[in-house]
Order: structure tokens, then C-alpha cells, then sequence
């Protein structure tokens, strides 16, 4: 029943940095195949427990001290990055939604009524990689969760009726971020970065599909079948839970799960040998609105372990590091167009936007509003000159360390609940495949060096590298305002 | 020294929540005046600075200072002023520091401090990792005591509040215009009616001598409630307790007497917004229960009956868009609710003296809209009529007893409620409270609830919409707007829909507004 977000970036933290004590810890625990509940660890208070059934699920637990509250998290690694056929964008999200229609031993209403019974809150969200779907109860209820999110993940049921009427739920999702510039802009900045691979498109999905999936009944099931399977999900519960009782409890309830996700051939996208920019009139009142985004490597490099591993999950902390030296308050780019010139309103860079596949390090700018043409070009400048001074070396190292320090203490000061434990490693499990990618790169976050920091600025963060949206009040260059239409040509399905 | 320790669980204090006579603008304002200008109230009269202590062994410590004083203290003619003062405060320089100096001493230990202001109270939020709570509270400490409004700052932050309100809250998220239309409908005349952004002219008005002086009377101590949690030294609270009590001078005030909401009758009130492809919708109506009435946990009751925020265990949910497809999301609340971040759950600190019962049903494409306004008119009447059944009553007992313990998940949050409760005067912690309450009630004393203080003759109606003059005409014809469904649906919910089609909202055309968006907030 959740929402469609962008990517495992969210309002949320930036990543933590560990203290030089802790790092010892993080890179043992990078390591281990399988912690043992004395081991400590930096940021939880005893280390996530992981064991593999033999089917593929993986189940990890986490103790964490609450006021008797249990997070049970499953994370599919499917998204929208799946969505290979041509229109079915936003179809992993759609069926997000289809997750909540029930079974045929456990309707929808009967499993609503057993979420109830025990005052959980529960939702869901889809990203580009995956999809989490998020339960959060008393800790009592651990055996009757595990049940009924057993029965649905194996044997969800619904007819035809029901997932038409679904398609209007969504349809009312896009409607509602529709009166706002993000999705535009959004759309246009996924379209013009990808041209090959499915994260040109929206996890949202374009309109017109969304228009369309009404019509894609039988292409739901499939779907089903070809992404929820053991080996795609993974099981997170935090929170007052004893390890060998949840295992135990898993292994009866999803034991005779079975099923090997598709691989559904997912286009590379080429790098990136020139920038491209387009501009988007928007009908409504809007302060100028530009973003930009740097096309980066994936969160792991797409490799499952040695080198190349720990050296891209290196490079995706040096960004991190460089998102904190650009864009954060203090620093002088955005003292000086925010706090001094106040040609911005706001500046800000994503974080924590890792992806499978190469991604986007996206930085979101509003401009004051003013007479005349807003001046995107200078913004633009401004931006990579300030990106220019920091791949060039010109940062002292305090700098560099006071970032460190901010990234961890985001992350000691914002995870607090057993839902923030969760989440935080499903993003993780969903971006380098398992849980252990926390630590991994918090691993990293603490070793890199102020020439790495220097490295990826320069190697990643170039003119050649840069897809820009702009977006303001439509002006007389735009043309005519286009008469307003339907959401859907035609009413989805038509009334009958 | 005016500052007194009240322990978390102690009995309250008196404070500042009588009925003293309104603050309101000094001469220097000069303009529009409609409340008289009442003379300075004495500082005893104000009360002091109560304490909530929640310590425990969290490493995260959270301080609060939440002022009785919101938006509604806004003048007439400076509307937004409480918002820039309390922004000024958190977003300029403060004591020695420039704000980019504040900025640079917060951010290695990424320490935040934040502010939210609604109606009634402005809530200071500072958090920090227990290594830093020194250094980081004599920042804290510096914002609230030493504010230097500087001119830079004060014009880099009204320019910032402009475009929020004249840009963005216009243009750019229809559902947030509809519930500020809403309040603009709830309490016409009354200070709830103007966005916490504030006004066009207001803005444009606002000096920084008035942003000082509005601070000056509003941010005191007598006005505050202090609260401080996790694990932070011993005597620390006491040392916070009296920094915040040296908020205190002849210019301190006390809050304003709110008029009583005046409505007539129904109303449908459309902003016109040309580029809008769906319909907005928020309803509601005044009601006299807040938090320390009686019958607020009856009404909470039933607000999650009918709509419990985003969840399915609410009816408008389920049956508007779980059996019709309708739009993502149909709610009802018993008090003003903003959603908290991401999570599902109330952010703290929008208390209020007045409170409103309200349907927020997300945006319906244009061609089943006028179906789902009379679906959630209908709801409204009949239900507040007829009320829950016994099955209902039981379940969504069931529910909240556990859910609503999940507001309360981080002792931040649990501080945050703990300093509402000495807002309202509560006698009991709100979910202890509320679980008694709950477990005392039977399904005949929530409707009775419902039907004594919920009334649908006055139900308010905000719609954004395009071409709104062809929508407020299609309402007044009355004429049938059949449903229309993606996919079959059961016979009882056709049956249900055939009423609905035709149902009356009887609301005349002459009691319909339509508002160009630019008009709004002027």
C-alpha cells in the first residue's frame, strides 16, 4: 500500500563514519560470513546475526533495545531497475500494491485484520533496486507476523477485479505528486542520463503506462513468480527478538519456499562522453528550479567480492565525502549563493543515492526568484568551479575530517528505532547484496584519504559527465500553455 | 529566580495558559489593528518555565523549548512574524557567531537544531550525541537567548518565506494548498485562518525591528515548557531550566483570546488552479474537544474508525480506494495532524486551544471527483449520524491500543508528547490517558461523542481543482456522476454507488467560492 521513492536516498542520514576503534570492528565484520551475537559492533548493540536457509532466503536479526517493539522488515531485491519491457514502467511498484490483496487461506481483509489485531504499522516502498516492505509491531506478535507475511510472500492471490481497482490507487499516487515539480524533473533527469538502461525511467513509472496497467493482469503474475522467490528476499527483524527462535520460526513457516529469480537482461548504459541539459516550463507558480546529476558508479562495481569490490564501495564513500565538502551548510559554496549572494534558495546534494548499476550523485538547487531570465548557466558554473577546487586537491584535510565527523554522527544520532535498523540495512543488502555492506563501507568511509577524495571529483564529477534539468514559470519562449487534460486519455478500463 | 523544577511525572505548575489578555501589535505597527492593543501583563502573571525530564541511557540528547505561542499571535497586517522571529533565531547568527559560523561549530558533531511552528506553539528541537551536549548546548543556548538578528539574515529569510508561500505553497503541492484553504474556511476572521507562512502583505510589511520585538514578547519564559531527554549529566536539566528562565522581560505578553470560530452553514470553497489535473480535497468542521476534553478519546476512537491516518484499518481507505480504486488515500482526524518525516505518525507540538475534525481525501482525477466528494460528504453526514457499530468498535479498540503505542517508539517522541500534555494541562501521560479512557468506553458513548460535537451543518469543503467554475457549477446541478470502476466490483458496492451517484450535497451555488490561486494568502 506505500509509495514509490526515488532511490535508498531519503531524508534520512548521511552515512556514518566510524571512529578509528570502531573501524577495526566494521572491517572484522566485513568479513565474517556469520557474526555470533557477543560480537559488538559501532553502530547496533550486538551485531546482526545472518543465517541462509536452503532455499535462498536470508534471514538476519538484530537485537535492539526497545520499549518491546520488533521491526520485521523483507526486502526484494526487484525494482524498477527490472522493469525491462517496454511499457511496463512502474510495474514493480504496482506490484508493491498487489503484496497487500492477500491469499486465498488469508484475503486481503483477513490479513488486514491480523496486522490490526496487534497495532502494527505497516506499509511498503519500491526504489530502482528493490522493494521493502516495512512491518513494525510489538514484539509479542513475532510468531503471527512471521505467518502471515509467510503466507503472502509464497502464495499472494488475487483476480483480475482487484488488480484493476489497484491500478486507480496508483493512478491516485502519481496524481498526488503530480501538482509538484519533483516528478517532472525527475522524469526528465532519469530520460536524459539513461538512454539504454531502465533507470532512464521512473520507479513511479511514466503516465502512460500507468494509464496502461490496467491491461496487465497476466503480466503481474509473472511477475510474481519471476522476482518473489527466496533467493531475491531477505527477512530483518529488530528489535527484542532471539535469533534461533526467529530462524526456527522462519524455517517452519517459509521453509517449502521455493523459486530462482529472472534475470531479466537489463542494458547497460554506455559512459557518458558528453552532458546534456533540458529545460522544463512548468504551468503553475514556481520559484527556478535546476537539477544536476553526475553520472557515478554502482554502490559495488558489480562485483560480489575482492578488489574491485572494497575499491568501488571506496569510491562511493569518497562521493559521500564530497557531497558533505560542496553542498553542506558550512561549506563555502553554499555559504557564499545561499547565505552571502542569496542567489539560491536552496542547495542540497542527495545522499546515500547507491545503486546497483551505475547511478546518479544528483544535486537539487532553488534559485531566487528575480527579474529576468534565471541564471542557470551561472549556478551551473559556480557548482562544478567549487567541484573543480576540491578534485584539484585545494581542501585542507580538517575539512575532510569534519565531514568524517558528521557522517558519523548522522548516523549515531538518526538511527534509533528497530524501523531505522531496518531500513538502513535493507538499503545496504539491496545496494551491495548483503547486509555486510554496511560495514563495508563504513569501513571505507573511515580509510579514505583526502587524494581519493581528490580522485573521484575529478575522475566522476566533470562537464562530460552532467545531465542538467531546469524547470520555471512558463515564459513566452515555452510556448502556449497546453490545454489541460485528463490524467488518463481514457477512464482506466472505462466504467462497467 | 523565576525558574521552578517540575520532574517528569510531577504535577504541573501554574503557567501561561489562562486566559490572559492578547498580545497583540505595538504602536510601532500601527496599521489594521482588530483586537485591541491590551496593556503589558505583569511577568508573575505569566507563570515560569516547567521542566520534563525523560533521562535514560540514550546516547542521543534531545532539548526542547516549546512556546505557547504560534502563528495566531501574528498581528494583523504582519502575518508570519512568529515564524520568521523563531526562523531568524535558528537560521541567522547568533551571540559571537555569524550563522556561518553557527553552522561550522554544528557540524562536526552534527548537532541540529530545528524549529516548527504551528498555531499555537513553536517548538525549538535540539539534538545532539552526549560527547558534544557541551559545546553543542551553548550554541543551543545562544540561539534562543542571543538571536542577532542580523539584517542580512533577516532579509535572506523573508525572501526564503516569500517564495514558500507565494511560489511554492501556490504551485507547487496542491494537497498542502487544500488544507491551508481549509483553515482559510474554518476561521475566517480568526487568527487560525492565515497560513504559519503568513501573508503576501505581511511579509512584504515585516521590519527586523518588529521580527525583534515580536520575539521579544512571545519567546519567554513564562510561555515555555522546557524538556530534556536521554543521557545527559546531573544538573544539567536545572542549568537548562534557568538559561531558558532569563527569557523574561517587561515586553513578555501573554497569548491572545481566540474568538470562537463563526460559521453559518455548509460551504464549498474552490481554488481555481488552472494546471491542476486532479481534485484536492480536505473537509471539516470546528469542534470544542482537545486533548483535555473528556471526549477526545472518543473521537480519536472514531477518527480511526473512519480514516486512521494512511493505514487500512480506517473505512474511508478501505472503501474508497481498496474496493473502488479511487485515489491512494482517504483519512479522518479528531485534531490537527501533520505526519512526522517519513514514519506514519504525528509530529509533536501542534497543540492547540481549538481543534477541527477532518476528512482528508487525496486527489481524485477530475472525471470521478464530484462521485468522491459526494461519497466523502455522505460519509460524513451518515456516519457522524448513525455512527460505529459494535463490531467496529471493538476492532478499531483493538488496533489503536497497540498502534498508538507506536507514536511513542524514540524518547524523543515520548518527551515531545510529554510536553504536550503540559500544553492541554492533561491530568494523565496522553497514551495512558487515552488507553483508559479507551478501555472505559462503550461503542453508544463514542457515537454519542460523534453526534454531540461533530456537526455536519457546518462542514467546511476545499477543493483545488482546474476550471473551477465548470466544477462549482457541476456540484450545484446536482445532477448524477456515475461511478466509474477499472475493474468489476461487487454487487453491494454498486449498490452503495447508486446512492451515492445522486446523492445531494445541497450546497447552493451561492454558497460556493471559487478563488484564482494568485488571490490566496494576499
Amino acid at each position: 500500500m506505500g509509495s514509490s521513492r526515488l532511490s535508498l536516498a531519503r531524508a534520512a542520514p548521511a552515512l556514518a563514519l566510524l571512529a578509528p576503534l570502531w573501524l577495526h570492528a566494521a572491517a572484522q565484520q566485513a568479513t565474517a560470513q556469520q557474526a555470533t551475537a557477543q560480537q559488538a559492533h559501532p553502530l547496533f548493540d550486538a551485531a546482526p546475526q545472518t543465517t541462509r536457509l536452503p532455499n535462498g532466503l536470508t534471514v538476519v536479526s538484530v537485537p535492539w533495545s526497545t520499549p518491546g517493539i520488533v521491526a520485521y522488515y523483507t526486502l526484494v531485491r526487484v525494482g524498477s531497475r527490472d522493469e525491462v519491457e517496454p511499457g511496463h514502467s512502474g510495474f514493480a511498484h504496482l506490484f508493491e500494491h498487489m503484496m497487500f490483496r492477500g491469499t486465498e487461506a488469508m484475503p486481503g481483509p483477513v490479513y488486514e485484520e491480523r496486522v490490526q489485531a496487534v497495532g502494527a504499522d505497516n506499509n511498503a516502498y519500491t526504489t530502482r533496486d528493490f522493494t521493502l516492505y516495512t512491518l513494525t509491531a510489538p514484539a509479542t506478535a513475532l510468531e503471527s507476523l512471521v505467518e502471515i507475511e509467510a503466507e503472502r510472500f509464497q502464495r499472494l492471490s488475487y483476480d483480475e477485479d482487484v488488480f484493476r481497482t489497484e491500478t486507480g490507487a496508483v493512478q491516485g499516487e502519481y496524481a498526488k505528486s503530480a501538482s509538484g515539480p519533483f516528478l517532472p524533473m525527475w522524469e526528465a533527469l532519469s530520460e536524459l542520463a539513461f538512454q539504454r538502461h531502465t533507470y532512464g525511467h521512473t520507479t513511479m513509472g511514466y503516465l502512460r503506462d500507468i494509464c496502461a496497467m490496467p491491461t496487465r493482469f497476466a503480466y503481474s503474475r509473472r511477475f510474481f513468480q519471476r522476482f518473489y522467490t527466496p533467493d531475491n528476499t531477505t527477512l530483518i527483524v529488530v528489535g527484542d527478538v532471539d535469533h534461533a527462535r526467529l530462524v526456527s520460526l522462519v524455517r517452519e513457516r517459509y521453509g517449502r519456499w521455493r523459486g530462482r529469480r529472472d534475470q531479466p537482461r537489463v542494458q547497460a548504459e554506455p559512459e557518458p562522453t558528453e552532458g546534456r541539459s533540458r529545460h522544463l516550463p512548468w504551468d503553475a507558480s514556481t520559484p527556478p528550479r535546476a537539477f544536476l546529476a553526475y553520472r557515478t558508479p554502482s554502490f559495488d562495481g558489480g562485483a560480489a567480492r575482492g578488489a574491485a569490490r572494497a575499491a568501488a564501495i571506496r569510491e562511493a564513500a569518497a562521493l559521500e565525502l564530497v557531497k558533505g565538502l560542496a553542498f553542506a551548510e558550512p561549506s563555502p559554496l553554499f555559504q557564499r549563493l545561499v547565505v552571502d549572494e542569496r542567489r539560491l534558495l536552496e542547495l542540497s546534494a542527495w545522499e546515500r543515492s547507491f545503486t546497483r548499476d551505475p547511478g546518479l550523485l544528483v544535486v537539487t538547487t532553488v534559485l531566487a526568484p528575480g527579474e529576468g531570465a534565471p541564471d542557470f548557466e551561472g549556478i551551473t558554473e559556480a557548482i562544478q568551479a567549487e567541484l573543480g577546487r576540491i578534485a584539484a586537491g585545494e581542501i585542507e584535510p580538517e575539512q575532510i575530517e569534519a565531514v568524517r565527523s558528521n557522517l558519523r554522527y548522522s548516523l549515531l544520532t538518526d538511527v534509533e528505532t528497530p524501523s531505522d535498523v531496518a531500513d538502513l540495512l535493507g538499503n545496504f543488502a539491496a545496494a551491495g547484496g548483503s547486509i555486510a555492506a554496511l560495514d563495508e563501507y563504513l569501513a571505507a568511509l573511515a580509510a579514505v584519504t583526502p587524494g581519493e577524495v581528490a580522485a573521484v571529483a575529478r575522475r566522476y564529477l566533470t562537464p562530460t559527465r552532467r545531465f542538467r534539468v531546469t524547470l520555471a514559470e512558463r515564459s513566452e519562449a515555452d510556448g502556449p500553455t497546453p490545454t489541460p487534460a485528463p490524467l488518463c486519455p481514457e477512464p482506466t478500463g472505462g466504467a462497467r | 529566580m523565576l525558574a521552578a523544577l517540575v520532574l517528569a511525572c510531577g504535577p504541573a505548575l501554574p503557567r501561561a495558559t489562562g486566559e490572559i489578555p492578547p498580545a497583540d501589535v505595538d504602536e510601532r505597527f500601527g496599521t489594521d489593528v482588530v483586537v485591541e492593543a491590551p496593556p503589558p501583563v505583569p511577568r508573575e502573571e505569566l507563570g515560569v518555565a516547567q521542566l520534563v525530564e525523560a533521562k535514560s541511557g540514550s546516547p542521543v540528547v534531545t532539548l526542547r523549548v516549546v512556546f505557547d505561542a504560534g502563528s495566531a499571535e501574528d498581528p494583523v497586517g504582519r502575518e508570519g512574524l512568529t515564524r520568521l522571529a523563531a526562523r531568524l533565531r535558528v537560521e541567522g547568527g547568533a551571540g559571537e557567531r555569524s550563522v556561518a559560523e553557527l553552522s561550522r561549530a554544528l557540524y562536526p558533531m552534527a548537532g541540529r537544531i530545528e524549529v516548527a511552528v504551528d498555531r499555537e506553539q513553536t517548538a525549538f528541537v535540539g539534538r545532539v550525541h552526549r560527547d558534544h551536549l557541551e559545546d553543542f548546548y551553548a550554541l543551543f543556548r545562544d540561539v534562543l537567548l542571543r538571536p542577532r538578528h542580523d539584517a542580512a539574515d533577516f532579509e535572506r529569510l523573508r525572501a526564503r518565506a516569500q517564495s514558500a508561500l507565494s511560489l511554492e505553497l501556490r504551485g507547487s503541492d496542491d494537497e498542502a494548498l487544500g488544507k491551508e484553504l481549509l483553515h482559510a474556511m474554518l476561521y475566517e476572521g480568526h487568527p487560525f485562518a492565515h497560513p504559519v507562512l503568513g501573508t503576501e502583505a505581511g511579509l512584504a510589511a515585516i521590519t527586523r525591528d518588529e521580527v525583534r520585538a515580536h520575539g521579544e514578547r512571545v519567546f519567554c519564559s513564562g510561555r515555555a515548557i522546557v524538556g530534556v531527554a536521554g543521557d545527559y549529566p546531573e544538573g544539567f536539566a536545572a542549568r537548562f531550566l534557568e538559561d531558558i528562565a532569563r527569557l523574561d522581560s517587561d515586553h513578555c505578553v501573554g497569548r491572545r483570546v481566540l474568538p470562537e470560530p463563526r460559521l453559518d452553514g455548509p460551504r464549498i470553497w474552490i481554488v481555481d488552479k488552472p494546471d491542476a489535473q486532479s481534485v484536492a480535497m480536505s473537509l471539516g468542521v470546528p469542534i470544542e474537544v482537545t486533548r483535555d476534553h473528556p471526549d477526545y478519546a472518543a473521537l480519536t476512537l472514531a477518527a480511526a474508525y473512519l480514516g486512521q491516518h494512511r493505514t487500512f484499518a480506517g473505512w474511508l481507505m478501505n472503501e474508497m480506494r481498496g474496493k473502488r480504486g479511487l485515489n491512494y488515500g482517504d483519512y479522518a482526524y479528531a485534531e490537527h495532524f501533520e505526519q512526522e518525516g517519513w514514519t506514519r505518525f504525528p509530529r509533536p507540538h501542534t497543540a492547540r486551544r481549538q481543534q477541527y475534525f477532518s476528512f482528508w481525501i487525496r486527489p481524485v482525477p477530475r472525471e470521478r471527483a464530484h462521485f468522491a466528494l459526494r461519497f466523502a460528504v455522505k460519509a460524513f453526514r451518515e456516519k457522524v449520524a448513525r455512527g460505529l457499530s459494535a463490531e467496529d468498535f471493538d476492532r478499531i479498540r483493538g488496533f489503536i491500543d497497540g498502534y498508538f503505542a507506536l507514536y511513542l517508539q524514540t524518547e524523543s517522541r515520548r518527551l515531545g508528547f510529554d510536553v504536550d500534555d503540559r500544553f492541554y494541562d492533561a491530568p494523565d501521560p496522553w497514551l495512558e490517558g487515552l488507553r483508559a479512557q479507551w478501555a472505559a468506553l462503550d461503542v453508544d458513548a463514542v457515537n454519542e461523542a460523534l453526534r454531540r460535537h461533530v456537526d455536519p451543518s457546518k462542514l467546511q469543503i476545499a477543493l483545488v481543482a482546474s476550471d473551477a467554475e465548470a466544477f462549482a457549477a457541476q456540484l450545484a446541478e446536482e445532477r448524477p456522476s456515475p461511478a466509474r470502476y477499472a475493474g468489476n466490483v461487487p454487487d453491494e458496492v454498486r449498490a452503495f454507488d447508486a446512492n451515492v451517484e445522486r446523492y445531494r450535497l445541497g450546497i447552493t451555488r451561492e454558497r460556493m467560492r471559487v478563488v484564482p490561486v494568485r488571490e490566496l494568502f494576499r
